[in-house]
């Protein structure tokens, strides 16, 4: 039995799209706007260390894979002081523009630059809520030939050399039993999320975010960015179908006078239904 | 190769999936933009099914070509099983577009075969069109469902991902698709997951059959503004809704999430409390009769896609029609 198990746990800083404020133009406005960590990812990392303390009997290291600019230092730093191993942000102008193809790409040759083939899982969001293509982690899994098992909802077990987890499909559960050496897509399922505590974050503060460039990892400026993205944004706008909705809109009303409205409505379907 | 590929995806019961009807008849309208291109539609299926039902169920969405290819293996979803047989059809069929389903299992797929095959992928699309060079032209939410993307691929085959309800089924005149049975030999490879059980997932639609919902959003703040909602939604006899952010904060529980991501409903009245309409949301929603947004941010998208807009605290409304109502009775 090996003693030893490493994970990796893939994190991304996403804009706080809960938070959007529209300018009149039909621009986000970006001035005000905070960054967080993916909440699936959040997830992600909670599976780690839920995984961590179900094998008891094995000594269990976490190193914490982020790409994106400087400033996901942040969220690295997060994951540091709930109690992750290791940093590393993925970082390299050439990068920008990169879409999931050639994320995944970048982010399956990081792993394997750090840990040369010697890792057991590697953990991953489903989705980004700000991209939300859910096409990042499988196609890790598919760089390092590794199986993957998507939609993870719970942990059941853990065994020597495998794990149970819950699927979740639109019309089954599925209990999926996955060997080591594989990857995990996890999704939002209301657990209890641990915080950082305070003795966290003064570990995490000796702790170093170790950078990879382009160059450590071996790729040309042409092979990544957009330039190396199979698809591009042709044009983006703000979503306005055309619609045959009255819109008659109250902007100065007493919250009595706009319940009074609302009532009215229900009203009328009531005695529409009445006759 | 100017091929469309559809991938037919089955339910738990051997039934094609709502999806891929769909898939096919917005796949008419992109062929006749194609010169000389086919309808293709491939299914995986265990060894004993029959197929004498679903084939005539398919005469009616112009396929050219239906190709089933059989394997115990494809019993019950195993991304491994499925990823390495596809590939293999899709580098033999080479299509110029190939189109899935926007399900979970669609959503695993996908990702798999685009990637080995390093190729473009687009998810979630909620428009497919040709583009003037005869390229796939796919449009989708991104930002949080706040903008439209439309994209386009440099590479073959084009795929994209649809998720159910997004396309309307149309049927055509009956024809009569070849239909090319195979048998896929694994050899000597087998997969390294294994399923241990399935459950059967009971759907819950008292949303998609409810005539007037309340509904909230991240207005609502915290769990204590959305338990407020739930009240009154009891006092009226409405059934609740939440949007997507509000289930992920954990404030209320996912099988109420209405959008894309969650239930499409089609209520005589929705009434949307602290929802800014992420476009997401605004699709699950657009079958809906009257639709009242509440929302204290006067360009919040929801108020371009309401009946009667009132911009004021979601929380504060609810508060009056609390007040209102306990006066009636």
């Amino acid at each position: 039995m090996k003693q030893q198990l490493k994970i990796a746990v893939c994190i991304k800083q996403v804009p706080d799209t809960g938070q959007i404020k529209w300018t009149q133009n039909n621009t986000i406005d970006r001035t005000n706007m905070d960054s967080i960590i993916n909440l699936c990812d959040e997830y992600a990392l909670e599976m780690a260390f839920n995984i961590k303390e179900a094998y008891k009997d094995k000594q269990t290291q976490i190193s914490v894979f982020s790409m994106g600019p400087y400033k996901a230092c942040e969220i690295l730093k997060y994951a540091l002081a709930l109690g992750c191993d290791n940093a590393y942000l993925i970082t390299d102008k050439v990068f920008l523009g990169s879409d999931s193809y050639i994320t995944s790409k970048i982010l399956a040759q990081a792993i394997k630059y750090v840990f040369q083939d010697e890792f057991d899982l590697v953990i991953c969001g489903q989705f980004a809520s700000d991209g939300d293509t859910a096409q990042t982690g499988v196609g890790i899994a598919v760089n390092l030939n590794i199986p993957v098992v998507t939609y993870i909802s719970s942990l059941i077990e853990v065994n020597d050399d495998s794990i149970v987890v819950q699927q979740n499909f639109e019309d089954s559960f599925n209990i999926v039993k996955l060997p080591l050496k594989s990857l995990m897509c996890v999704i939002n399922n209301n657990c209890k999320l641990r915080n950082p505590n305070v003795l966290g974050y003064m570990l995490s503060q000796r702790k170093d975010i170790k950078i990879l460039t382009a160059n450590d990892l071996g790729f040309e400026r042409n092979q990544v960015g957009l330039q190396g993205s199979p698809t591009y944004v042709y044009n983006a706008y703000r979503y306005n179908e055309d619609n045959n909705r009255e819109k008659k809109i109250y902007s100065n009303l007493s919250s009595n006078d706009g319940a009074k409205i609302i009532l009215k409505e229900v009203q009328k379907l009531f005695d529409y239904y009445e006759d | 190769m100017n091929d469309i590929l559809i991938f037919g995806e089955f339910s738990i019961s051997n039934k094609l999936r709502p999806c891929v009807f769909q898939l096919l008849s917005k796949a008419n309208y992109l062929k006749n933009k194609l010169d000389d291109s086919k309808l293709k539609l491939l299914i995986l299926s265990p060894s004993d099914l029959n197929f004498d039902e679903i084939i005539n169920e398919l005469k009616y969405y112009n396929i050219d070509e239906i190709i089933i290819v059989k394997n115990d293996n494809f019993k019950e979803f195993n991304s491994d099983y499925y990823y390495n047989c596809i590939k293999n059809i899709v580098l033999e069929v080479n299509p110029k577009i190939f189109l899935i389903g926007g399900t979970n299992i669609g959503r695993t797929i996908a990702p798999m075969i685009s990637n080995s095959l390093h190729t473009g992928l687009t998810a979630d699309c909620i428009e497919l069109d040709i583009n003037d060079e005869k390229n796939l032209s796919a449009t989708r939410p991104t930002f949080g469902g706040e903008l439209m993307a439309t994209i386009w691929s440099k590479t073959y085959p084009q795929m994209a991902t649809v998720r159910e309800n997004v396309f309307k089924i149309e049927k055509f005149d009956e024809n009569n698709p070849t239909i090319i049975f195979k048998d896929y030999n694994f050899q000597e490879y087998k997969s390294k997951l294994s399923l241990i059980k399935q459950i059967k997932r009971e759907i819950n639609n008292d949303l998609a059959n409810a005539r007037i919902i309340l509904s909230g959003g991240m207005g609502l703040k915290n769990k204590e503004g959305f338990a407020k909602l739930e009240n009154l939604a009891n006092i009226m006899g409405a059934q609740i809704g939440g949007s997507r952010l509000i289930v992920e904060a954990g404030f209320a529980s996912s099988n109420i999430q209405i959008g894309q991501t969650g239930q499409s409903v089609a209520a005589d009245l929705y009434i949307a409390f602290g929802i800014s309409g992420a476009i997401q949301h605004l699709c699950g929603i657009k079958n809906c009769k009257k639709i009242i947004a509440i929302n204290n941010d006067p360009n919040a998208p929801i108020f371009n896609h309401c009946d009667i807009g009132i911009v004021d605290d979601a929380a504060l409304v609810i508060e009056q029609l609390e007040n209102l109502l306990s006066q009636k009775v």
